[in-house]
């Protein structure tokens, strides 16, 4: 069985950097109730976040795929928070659950009676994963943050980019995927330490923060050499950082925007190069001899490798480099990575289940492979609501006419 | 208090999960680094201008603060035997030598199992230990590439390169994902009483960390393009990245805006009658203000053309707008919130003759703290000490 099974969560949490970090969980075995609301502050604004299957959100809040992906393997229980019998249900549910997460700004779940505190008088050792954007403490703990807002203040945009251009930064919330890992992985760690001492406590992961702690060479850097960011040859622009190599860089192919990523160190893995290439008259010259040589004549090298590359299919490239032992890697899409790309079939990474809404589509999975708790997603994401009264039955022991009432009086859909 | 995971006893082999040991030693692992002898030779290639270290040791330090190291040669029987040894009284191996090395070594995860069944081995490779690519070669740039990260990073001019973020990102995906591994591998083990291998690979871990270019692929079957400083999308957005008065850039998002926040945006605009007609109450009406994003883009681009940076972050930031600050490592050393967090944690490497500011902790745990609990070894520097207590 999967190697969190046993454990129930209650997730509070929204959007990525939440929701991403209960969905590592429930993955890995554990049951996770996400506590939602079809409307006002309760909804999780995935739920309205494009890409719609087929591109329709047909009115529906269960055809998002970014949602529908996000919550793979949850339970929805939908409790309106913003009422004070809602957020009774929830205590109650609480005191169930191992683990709490939110996301919410700082201090915020603590004025809605939510907060560790309040959970812990209900559930002694509970571990309660708060993930404020910027930490609790500090000048900034009500400041407002996205991924893109984290990954600027982090230093990790202006570190993406060509040298002497506007930052190209990351194009996604590279900073609501990380922190949602860092949470999960101190999620379970909390859960460790309670086996071995019976103590809870309270965690707090700040999405800000983890992105302060990515970058640790050129922080380190900034302090070691002279100079500025730029004049430190910031960002690299996919430029070697070592200066050992001997090709590095990411080349065109023959489609219209098709790349293939090559990076060769060293001599042998030169000389495997070229004779992957087919020995050409060019790379005998004396100036591409040394290590010296190809460092100081990059830029021609580049134009060679660029002209080879552009006559063939960036797999091509790929296929032939790697079977003379250089790494090379074809820049893949979305799409690519879904058709063309045997290792992530052959691992299950992205498997395909069934939607009531959506039909058959590719979700991702998780990259660990456990040979006693194998563990991959497995329950189709729910509908909003769908074990709203299951689980308020099978938890709290509600009847039916409580749960009629509840739903009557719109504490609970 | 002691950390999370006091008493626990980690063996780390190869580069592979030099963070996760890294993540876990600074969680009170006792993480013992085995180094080949010889392999960590002072190089003859200082990058920084006075000379005072090479890159090659800020990347050693970056990923192995709070760990001990032995050096073994696994080339030999004795070498071999020494780490079956160490193996029997580990809770931990950490495998990064790639896959079909332990094999080779016949130190298999059965092999070093076979004494000690509650031993955990992770397994960290580029593609993992089988399958069609399992033998393919990658440093960051390839898996970055492989992955998909670069295809959404970049700008949207023709002819320009997709771009591979700074800094090993490709470390620091698979090294969080190897702490995941573990931890959850020790829980399993408090119930079942056994150990087992888990087997992660850099490139699944990457495939899943780009956001919505899957997403648009199953939902639509269309690809995200790359645009300079916003997420990659179907179709063109206009800029949220604007360059202020000092130079300096913003990020400034343009989804998301409450009426409250919106108002009060067109109120500071208009402090300098920069609000053009924006004060029109049709911006209210999503619709409205969707089928005019881009105009109201060039409108806010030409207003912060005229505040510095700083400004703009702080006060964006107390109207509720979620606009960030476009910095450098060189700002964040000299950030005050980060100051007042106590973020980062003074160490001072062997060899220099200084204190560096090490990043610190990316989470905070109430009741067992992380702690760097030391600065990165010297190479071989706790040969004969580090037999496991």
């Amino acid at each position: 069985v999967p190697p969190l099974t046993g454990l129930r969560v209650l997730d509070l949490g929204r959007v990525l950097a939440g929701g991403g970090a209960t969905r590592v969980l429930a993955n890995l075995g554990a049951e996770v109730l996400k506590i939602e609301w079809p409307e006002g502050p309760g909804l999780d604004s995935l739920r309205t976040a494009p890409p719609f299957a087929d591109g329709q959100m047909m009115g529906s809040l269960n055809r998002s795929q970014f949602f529908n992906n996000v919550n793979v393997d949850k339970k929805s229980v939908a409790i309106d928070i913003s009422s004070a019998r809602g957020r009774e249900l929830v205590l109650r549910l609480a005191a169930y659950c191992d683990l709490v997460f939110e996301n919410a700004t700082a201090g915020a779940m603590d004025r809605l009676g939510l907060g560790y505190a309040a959970i812990a008088q209900v559930r002694p050792d509970v571990i309660y994963i708060s993930q404020p954007g910027w930490g609790s403490a500090g000048p900034y703990a009500r400041y407002r943050s996205y991924g893109p807002t984290a990954q600027a203040f982090s230093g990790l945009t202006a570190m993406s980019g060509l040298a002497g251009g506007e930052p190209a930064g990351w194009g996604f919330s590279y900073l609501d995927h990380m922190p949602a890992y860092y949470a999960a992985a101190a999620a379970i760690t909390g859960v460790y330490h309670r086996l071995r001492t019976g103590e809870g406590q309270r965690i707090e992961v700040p999405q800000v923060i983890v992105g302060c702690t990515l970058s640790p060479i050129a922080i380190l850097e900034a302090q070691v050499c002279d100079g500025d960011f730029a004049s430190r040859g910031r960002p690299r622009g996919n430029a070697p950082a070592r200066q050992d190599a001997s090709l590095y860089g990411v080349f065109p192919c023959l489609e219209p925007d098709t790349w293939c990523a090559i990076e060769v160190y060293g001599q042998q893995e030169w000389h495997n190069f070229v004779t992957a290439i087919g020995s050409p008259a060019w790379a005998a010259s004396p100036r591409f001899e040394t290590q010296v040589g190809r460092a100081a004549e990059r830029e021609a090298l580049n134009n060679h490798v660029a002209a080879w590359c552009r006559e063939r299919d960036a797999y091509e490239v790929m296929q032939l480099l790697q079977a003379h032992g250089v790494a090379a890697g074809v820049c893949q899409t979305g799409r690519q990575k879904l058709a063309k790309d045997p290792q992530l079939d052959h691992r299950r990474t992205f498997p395909r289940m069934v939607h009531p809404e959506t039909g058959i589509r590719a979700y991702d999975g998780q990259p660990l492979k456990f040979s006693r708790s194998p563990a991959d997603p497995s329950a189709p994401t729910p509908t909003i609501g769908q074990h709203t009264d299951e689980t308020l039955l099978r938890l709290l022991g509600l009847t039916a006419e409580e749960l009629l009432t509840l739903r009557a009086e719109q504490v609970i859909a | 208090m002691d950390g999370p995971f006091c008493g626990l006893r980690v063996l780390e082999l190869g580069m592979q999960a030099e963070q996760t040991g890294k993540l876990l030693g600074d969680l009170a692992a006792d993480v013992v680094k085995v180094e080949a002898p010889g392999s960590r030779t002072a190089s003859s290639r200082p990058t920084t201008a006075g000379g005072r270290t090479t890159y090659d040791e800020l990347v050693f330090w970056a990923f192995n603060t709070s760990k001990r190291s032995i050096t073994l040669d696994l080339e030999t029987e004795s070498g071999r035997e020494l780490l079956l040894g160490l193996s029997r009284t580990a809770d931990v191996v950490l495998d990064g030598l790639g896959p079909g090395m332990l094999e080779g070594y016949r130190l298999e995860p059965a092999q070093l199992r076979s004494g000690n069944p509650r031993l955990i081995v992770l397994r960290a490779s580029p593609f993992g230990q089988d399958g069609p690519w399992s033998g393919y070669r990658a440093g960051d740039l390839v898996s970055m590439a492989l992955g998909g990260i670069m295809m959404s990073c970049g700008y949207e001019q023709q002819g320009t390169p997709p771009i591979c973020p700074d800094e090993f990102h490709s470390r620091m995906v698979s090294g969080i994902w190897g702490l995941i591994g573990v931890a959850a591998g020790l829980v399993e083990r408090e119930r079942s009483g056994e150990g087992q291998s888990i087997d992660l690979a850099t490139h699944d871990a990457l495939a899943i960390t780009a956001e919505q270019s899957v997403m648009y692929a199953t939902a639509m079957d269309v690809d995200v393009r790359r645009q300079a400083g916003r997420h990659a999308a179907p179709d063109y957005t206009p800029p949220w990245t604007f360059r202020c008065n000092d130079g300096r850039f913003v990020s400034a998002t343009l989804f998301a805006l409450p009426p409250g926040p919106w108002a009060a945006l067109v109120e500071w605009m208009r402090e300098s009658g920069s609000e053009a007609d924006l004060a029109d109450p049709g911006y209210y009406d999503a619709d409205f203000f969707r089928e005019r994003i881009r105009h109201v883009s060039d409108v806010i681009a030409a207003f912060l053309r005229t505040v510095p940076a700083e400004e703009v972050f702080h006060r964006a930031q107390s109207i509720g707008l979620a606009w960030g600050i476009i910095n450098t490592p060189d700002d964040l050393l000299a950030d005050p919130h980060l100051a007042a967090r106590g973020f980062f944690q003074p160490v001072t490497p062997a060899g220099m003759d200084e204190l560096l500011r090490f990043p610190g902790p990316p989470y905070e745990f109430e009741r067992s703290p992380w702690k760097l609990s030391c600065r990165p070894p010297v190479i071989g520097e706790h040969n004969g000490s580090a037999r496991f207590i």
